[in-house]
């Protein structure tokens, strides 16, 4: 491999463009969507747009560095990330350490900087199991060094995420495995068998916490209670059905003023359908959709099998990340707490996202 | 090691890819059913929570006098309110508001700590304290103007005209009986509001769902009404009595001049009195009339011709048994014509009248006059009186209707039965309100008088009245009714009242009335003044007569009736009192010219702009400067010949005429 020609295709367009508008997108919708309630909580209206436009720039540079650096490098750090990743999540449950956000501790504050080590967490296991799967390879198909380990490691880290509480992360996480596992040549009797097992956990989870209980309930029907558990959705619905084909223009949308809770965040993408309409929900689909598509093409054309895997693993990072945040506002899926990667305000998800981005960059370049 | 090179590991990637795409198609298929097929459903229902209507209260009409005086206007106010929502430091403004509003702190801070997103904090406050509440800059306190209901004449006509509500809804009177036209279009803006219920964007008010307010002009002569409530409250005061009223009729047409109604009140602060002052009492209101349902006995009789003025009945000295019962007389009198029965109002003597004309026929002309039937005057809570009929009246009901005891009537019926008399014997329909105008001055609807039915002829109406100028003489029950210079025709009644506790009728309850008319040639007014319960002396001549006297003299003056210099020649108002015509009289007939003398003074000067000015406008001042006003067209005037700025000295009559605006 060594002896092979080095070539540098680039910056990969087909990756680079989409995430360009999406990320000039995103910025516009977090403006127009967090204008008010900055306006409200803060009395600047700038105030989430200008955090989210640094974590943009921080971003897009750590995205220009990790283009440069080799995505073998990660690999020999693969388990101090997964150590560094499993501290950052035990520190967050050590009282004083951990940033509490309505009743869940996600972020850990450190010199006025929030970051969500979640975030992280989700890059080192990506990572960690790229290089682990194509260190196995063919041993994949054996029960016990293809799918145990993997599946050790990233319980740990789901039940530590569980602790925040944050039952969005640790379910991405067990379907992203799911896949990553299926990818790497697991079999499919044994994923069968694993998922099975696991969806009695995932009800014993929804149905011990009431509000998770309840956005199931909303999620099943949300107009019985539309003041109540539904209010969320409803609002969502109510703000795509407000925008119809053309949405009702930028910065008019009359659900994110204070009807749509968070409508900056989670919701984001029910801005983008009641002020730009289907069209905008298309754009940001298909944008996504080629970002994808060039994500997998970029791990099929790899030069080897754990730059494949670790591309596979950061596009259906983003990709399954896309699909949940999609698939709640819509209505198709119960609520979560996810954020739209490259769209919603919140610096940890973009940082991390552009940096998974870079990554992806620099596997591309390196055909 | 590629996975290119892999089948197996190829063939998953396309699943997962697959998969993705699935996902993402499944999205916007369900963002597709959302925004195009379920588009208009889910519009309708945001847009329901989103806008809000904030209904303002709708503007009033005026309501003016014949004249063209207001009565009631809507003047602009400020009010103040607040979003408790956003107001951080709700102790602290409740202070600062408390001290510029004049309210207890505790009440305001009450107000604010609602969980509403909009309160009032003080409606209808001067501007001046708005404009401090304002300068403040307190977050979440707002100022708005709204309209409020003011009468400038304050207790005038306030029977009449009732009064409005916090919400400019008409609640008594006028106010509310015609609160149909004087409302105007109910101002709404739509206006969307963010989940906290604040509005952010306000469109414009919708198009009025009706037209725009209507202006009431009434019958009611302010300056009469003003000399009818003076007079009546200061005889009311004088005799320490419950109350009483005072209508002044035109007899020709049914126009009420004034309506008074003591205890008053003033409709601007209308709460701050007793509910039952409200109450326009001269319509809804029945007592007995007494002696003053004589002047009908008459009519009836004389009109029936069972009785001439000179038929002669014995009057029993002063007691007489009807049906078990002792009838007595203020005076013990032996024979009295019929025209002096009346006149010194002797009781038997009226029995004996009736008896002759007889019960049923009695009724029917009482009928006819009016009572017991409501009148028709477009007023609210109108009362119809009572009369016994024949089968249920025993020889004593019988006997006592012939001099008004045993029936009821409100005060309107008797002034309109009274005034059929000075019409000639035809019955008018009263009413109040004259014309209605909408804003651009076009007439909306306008009332013409009407005539009921003719109640006798117009010989036996002449005849009964030159009788009944004998009550105001020397011999009559009334001499201080009479007018100097003008011939007055009336009756007086002093009525007892039925004891509610003992129901039999009371030694010391009396109504006293006086219903008569003036000038007896050509009746002008038609004056009736009630007083309920005065202390001690109760006659109707006494206590009533003189509020008559005072109410019909001004009245004539400011009509600018003529008075009759020859009145001393007698004729049918021979009788009238010595004083009218002793020197004094001449004191009034110098009034007229000294009025056309100031019409004249006012007349130097020059003609104005009339332009823009509504079709009232232009008539009062046309009349104020006693310039004939030929009007043309309808709307605003647009032009005037002669122009504006000549001389008025060389000008009697000007044309204006009128567009409708906006055109």
């Amino acid at each position: 491999m060594a002896d092979k020609k080095r070539r540098d295709a680039g910056y990969d367009l087909m990756i680079l463009i989409p995430v360009i508008l999406l990320i000039g997108l995103g910025l516009v919708v977090v403006y127009s969507a967090s204008s008010n309630l900055a306006e409200h909580r803060m009395g600047d209206s700038y105030f989430y747009l200008k955090k989210q436009a640094v974590f943009c720039a921080i971003g897009i540079g750590l995205m220009i560095l990790a283009r440069y650096i080799p995505c073998t490098l990660y690999a020999k750090l693969s388990y101090p990330l997964l150590l560094i990743s499993g501290g950052l999540l035990v520190l967050l449950l050590v009282p004083g350490f951990g940033r509490r956000v309505g009743g869940a501790c996600r972020w850990l504050s450190m010199g006025g900087i929030s970051f969500q080590p979640s975030e992280l967490a989700k890059f080192s296991l990506a990572v960690y199991v790229a290089y682990s799967m194509a260190k196995k390879g063919a041993k994949m198909a054996s029960f016990s060094r293809g799918m145990l380990p993997h599946l050790m490691v990233a319980c740990a880290f789901v039940f530590l995420i569980l602790l925040q509480p944050d039952l969005g992360t640790a379910v991405i996480i067990g379907a992203w495995l799911m896949i990553l596992l299926f990818l790497g040549g697991v079999r499919i009797f044994q994923l069968a068998s694993l998922s099975l097992l696991f969806l009695p956990l995932l009800a014993w989870l929804i149905l011990k916490a009431d509000y998770r209980l309840n956005r199931w309930m909303a999620f099943l029907d949300p107009w019985e209670d539309p003041q109540g558990i539904g209010f969320h959705i409803i609002h969502s619905f109510l703000a795509f059905g407000s925008g119809g084909i053309f949405g009702v223009g930028l910065g008019n949308s009359k659900q994110k003023l204070f009807y749509l809770p968070e409508p900056h965040t989670d919701f984001a993408l029910s801005i983008v359908g009641e002020e730009l309409g289907l069209l905008g929900v298309g754009v940001i689909i298909v944008l996504f959709g080629m970002l994808i598509m060039r994500g997998i093409k970029v791990a099929l054309s790899a030069r080897d099998l754990y730059s494949s895997y670790l591309a596979l693993g950061l596009t259906c990072l983003i990709g399954l990340q896309v699909i949940i945040n999609m698939g709640v506002v819509v209505g198709l899926l119960p609520t979560k707490g996810l954020p739209l990667p490259l769209i919603s305000y919140g610096g940890s998800s973009l940082v991390v996202t552009l940096i998974s981005i870079g990554v992806l960059l620099n596997i591309s370049s390196r055909r | 090691m590629k996975v290119e090179e892999k089948k197996w590991i190829r063939i998953r990637v396309y699943v997962v890819a697959l998969f993705f795409m699935l996902g993402l198609g499944t999205i916007l298929a369900r963002a597709y059913q959302l925004q195009v097929v379920e588009d208009d459903y889910l519009k309708g229902i945001a847009d329901k929570g989103i806008f809000a209507t904030i209904t303002l209260p709708p503007d009033r009409g005026f309501v003016y006098d014949r004249e063209g005086n207001e009565l009631a206007v809507s003047i602009q106010v400020g009010s103040v309110f607040a979003h408790p929502s956003q107001i951080q430091e709700k102790p602290k403004t409740a202070v600062k508001l408390s001290k510029i509003l004049q309210e207890p702190t505790d009440s305001i801070l009450q107000k604010l700590r609602r969980k509403r997103s909009f309160v009032w904090i003080k409606r209808r406050i001067s501007p001046a304290v708005t404009a401090e509440v304002s300068r403040l800059n307190l977050i979440g306190v707002g100022i708005t103007t709204e309209s409020r209901r003011y009468y400038p004449e304050r207790e005038i006509a306030a029977h009449l005209m009732g009064f409005s509500g916090t919400d400019n809804q008409g609640l008594e009177g006028l106010e509310r009986k015609y609160d149909r036209y004087l409302t105007g279009a109910q101002h709404k803006l739509v206006c969307m509001e963010d989940a906290f219920g604040r509005p952010f964007a306000i469109n414009k008010p919708t198009p009025p769902e009706k037209a725009g307010v209507h202006h009431l002009t009434l019958t009611i002569d302010k300056e009469i009404q003003y000399k009818a409530q003076q007079a009546l409250h200061s005889a009311v005061t004088q005799t320490k009595a419950k109350g009483g009223h005072c209508v002044v009729v035109d007899p020709k047409t049914g126009e009420i001049l004034a309506m008074a109604v003591v205890p008053q009140f003033n409709p601007n602060i209308f709460s701050k009195f007793r509910p039952d002052t409200w109450r326009n009492r001269a319509v809804t209101d029945c007592f007995e009339p007494g002696s003053t349902m004589k002047a009908f006995l008459l009519s009836a009789a004389l009109e029936e011709g069972v009785v001439s003025p000179l038929t002669e009945f014995f009057c029993e000295e002063g007691k007489f048994k009807v049906g078990g019962r002792v009838v007595h007389d203020t005076h013990e009198y032996e024979t009295l014509t019929v025209a002096d029965i009346v006149v010194r109002s002797s009781n038997i003597g009226a029995i004996k009248i009736g008896q002759k004309l007889g019960y049923e026929r009695f009724c029917r002309y009482l009928k006819k006059f009016g009572f017991s039937e409501k009148t028709g005057v477009d007023l609210l809570g109108e009362r119809a009186g009572f009369i016994r009929t024949t089968k249920h009246a025993r020889t004593i009901d019988q006997a006592n209707l012939y001099f008004g005891q045993g029936m009821s009537t409100t005060s309107l019926q008797l002034v309109m039965a009274m005034a059929a008399i000075a019409n000639g014997g035809q019955l008018m329909r009263p009413y109040v309100v004259k014309e209605i105008v909408d804003d651009a001055g076009h007439q909306v609807e306008e009332t013409t008088p009407q005539v009921v039915r003719r109640v006798i002829s117009f010989k036996t109406a002449k005849t009964v009245a030159s009788i009944l100028t004998g009550v105001v003489g020397e011999e009559g029950t009334a001499p201080k009714a009479a007018i100097k210079g003008f011939g007055v025709a009336g009756k007086t009644g002093t009525a007892q009242k039925i004891d509610p506790r003992t129901k039999a009728y009371s030694k010391r309850k009396y109504v006293a009335t006086f219903v008569g008319f003036t000038p007896v040639e050509d009746p002008k007014l038609v004056i009736l003044v009630v007083i309920d319960e005065p202390e001690g002396i109760a006659y109707g001549g006494l206590v009533a007569a003189p509020v008559f006297q005072k109410v019909g003299s001004w009245a004539l003056n400011h009509l600018r009736a003529a008075p009759r210099p020859g009145l001393l020649a007698g004729g049918d108002a021979g009788q009238v009192d010595q004083a009218s015509v002793s020197p004094k009289s001449a004191q009034p007939i110098a009034v007229a010219p000294q009025v056309k003398r100031i019409a004249q003074e006012l007349r130097q000067g020059v003609l104005p702009d009339f332009t823009r000015m509504g079709m009232r406008q232009v008539l009062k001042k046309g009349r104020d400067l006693g310039l004939k006003v030929c009007l043309k067209g309808s709307g605003l005037a647009v032009a005037q010949q002669p122009e504006p700025g000549c001389s008025l000295s060389q000008v009697d009559s000007v044309e204006i005429h009128f567009k409708p605006p906006g055109r």
